[in-house]
């Protein structure tokens, strides 16, 4: 019978992370690393990567692995986990968090921003995990951890596209989980609250909408990568082995008020 | 040890989940106190953890004196997990006003009870961590169980969101648990000790340990869920998804 602490040990597992090169990818891949697990870590940009595989590997000792991707191109998904698989010969937590948005009004939304939203957030998100758990499921088992939103199941102007895409990620959630349950893959999601990162950063500059967000989070303060990570590592470990289909709302308590 | 230093108070944790959560917590660094109904109980919980009350939180006068005991003891609480429940079967024809008085005054009044008796002195700490019972049945509207259980739970989860909101300001997480069916004796006397019946509704094809259960109730109680409030979790093996 394995003992509470050792249930939120990742040690020996290898993950892998779909934009880990900043933001909540790499406060992810951290908290994954924290638990000891092995990464593979995928961006666009070399130089973040580079600079994440390092910080991550000196604090925490686990081996960090990084691929250059665009996800959104025809292929990447495939190509990615395959290149996963060969540089661990496993995988057992696979954290589909790559995603984009275009912040505008829906009236003035083009079909190219609409395709290129759904591309990385929805379809990309798909095609990764049906390589991924093709995988696990040839070894018994594994994890995959969605990111969904507030917008999700919230409406939010002005991100139409992106609320879309993320309400899309919510239902995909739920139906990968009934299907890959006899597999022995759980498959849940962690929704984000108003997080500090590049994504976000532009929304929060503006003083007033800052100002107004701060005041109806019941915690009273915007989160950290960190309370995300914090979240996929419970998700990715043991703890969370009766867990599937569900949705963690990391939200500073806004999903309440 | 992710509960190092922290002092836990688990109410109904002489048996089932609440023992489990308390063996997960203590496991994990914490103090543990236990309030529990079932006297038969207390000796041997006595050996094992450093305070244990004979408890029935469904009564005010009780409550308050054990909580006074647990604050004079150890001068502050940073966990309180409202685990104490009953359950009752019965169609709406069979239940008794006896009945339902009993399962609300347990399950919900008790929550409530518990949780006034310690909000006060979390408040104060500016920090503390609030753990409710909710369940599956609060969600579907109950599987074996009497609506009066599945009224309590649905209204255990609303408590919790609305204790969220005002203690939020004052640093402390209010969340809940949703199990769905995890073995335990109360489980067992639902199914008639055969949950094979239960296998085919759930996703993971098989109920849920107490272990399980708990492990998700110590990641409610340590830091790593900070940014968590309002929140509730569902352990059930997809058996329903929200």
């Amino acid at each position: 019978m394995s003992t509470i602490p050792s249930r939120f040990s990742l040690q020996g597992k290898v993950s892998l992370v779909t934009g880990g090169g900043r933001g909540l990818g790499q406060g992810i891949a951290q908290a994954l690393a924290e638990s000891g697990s092995d990464l593979v870590i995928a961006a666009r940009s070399e130089e973040q990567l580079a600079q994440t595989a390092a910080d991550i590997s000196s604090q925490t000792g686990v081996r960090v692995e990084t691929v250059v991707t665009d996800l959104a191109a025809p292929g990447a998904p495939d190509a990615l986990v395959d290149e996963a698989l060969g540089r661990f010969g496993r995988l057992d937590v696979l954290v589909n968090n790559a995603g984009m948005n275009v912040r505008k009004p829906f009236l003035e939304i083009t079909p190219e921003e609409y395709d290129r939203v759904l591309a990385l957030n929805l379809k990309a998100v798909y095609f990764t995990s049906q390589k991924a758990a093709q995988e696990m499921a040839s070894r018994g088992g594994g994890k995959i951890i969605n990111l969904a939103s507030l917008s999700s199941v919230m409406g939010i102007a002005n991100i139409s596209a992106y609320g879309a895409s993320k309400g899309g990620v919510l239902a995909f959630t739920k139906a990968l989980a009934v299907e890959l349950a006899p597999l022995g893959i759980t498959v849940n999601a962690v929704a984000p609250g108003y997080i500090r990162t590049a994504m976000t950063d532009d929304a929060f500059q503006d003083q007033d909408r800052y100002a107004w967000m701060v005041s109806r989070i019941p915690l009273g303060r915007t989160g950290e990568p960190w309370d995300i990570g914090s979240a996929a590592a419970f998700l990715a470990s043991p703890a969370a082995d009766y867990l599937t289909g569900e949705v963690i709302y990391v939200d500073g308590g806004w999903m309440a008020a | 040890m992710r509960l190092a230093g922290k002092k836990a108070l688990i109410t109904g944790g002489g048996a089932g989940l609440g023992l489990a959560m308390a063996w997960a917590m203590a496991a994990e660094g914490a103090r543990v106190a236990i309030w529990e109904y079932n006297q038969d109980l207390l000796p041997t919980l006595s050996d094992e953890f450093p305070l244990v009350s004979r408890v029935d939180v469904s009564q005010a006068d009780q409550v308050r004196r054990a909580a006074a005991e647990l604050l004079e003891r150890w001068g502050g609480l940073d966990i309180l997990v409202n685990n104490a429940g009953i359950c009752l079967t019965g169609s709406i024809e069979q239940i008794s006003e006896q009945d339902w008085d009993r399962v609300l005054a347990v399950n919900l009044k008790g929550a409530f009870l518990c949780s006034q008796a310690f909000a006060k002195v979390m408040r104060q700490q500016g920090a503390g961590k609030i753990i409710n019972l909710g369940s599956i049945a609060g969600k579907v509207g109950g599987i074996a169980a009497g609506a009066h259980y599945s009224a309590s739970k649905a209204a255990v989860m609303c408590f919790t969101k609305s204790l969220a909101r005002e203690l939020a300001p004052h640093g402390v997480n209010v969340n809940a648990l949703a199990p769905g069916v995890i073995v335990s004796d109360m489980t067992k006397d639902l199914s008639g000790g055969d949950f094979k019946g239960y296998e085919a509704g759930i996703p993971l094809g098989r109920v849920g340990s107490p272990e399980e259960l708990a492990a998700v109730a110590v990641f409610l109680a340590s830091e790593e869920s900070s940014y968590l409030t309002g929140e509730i979790i569902d352990v059930n093996g997809g058996q329903f998804m929200d």
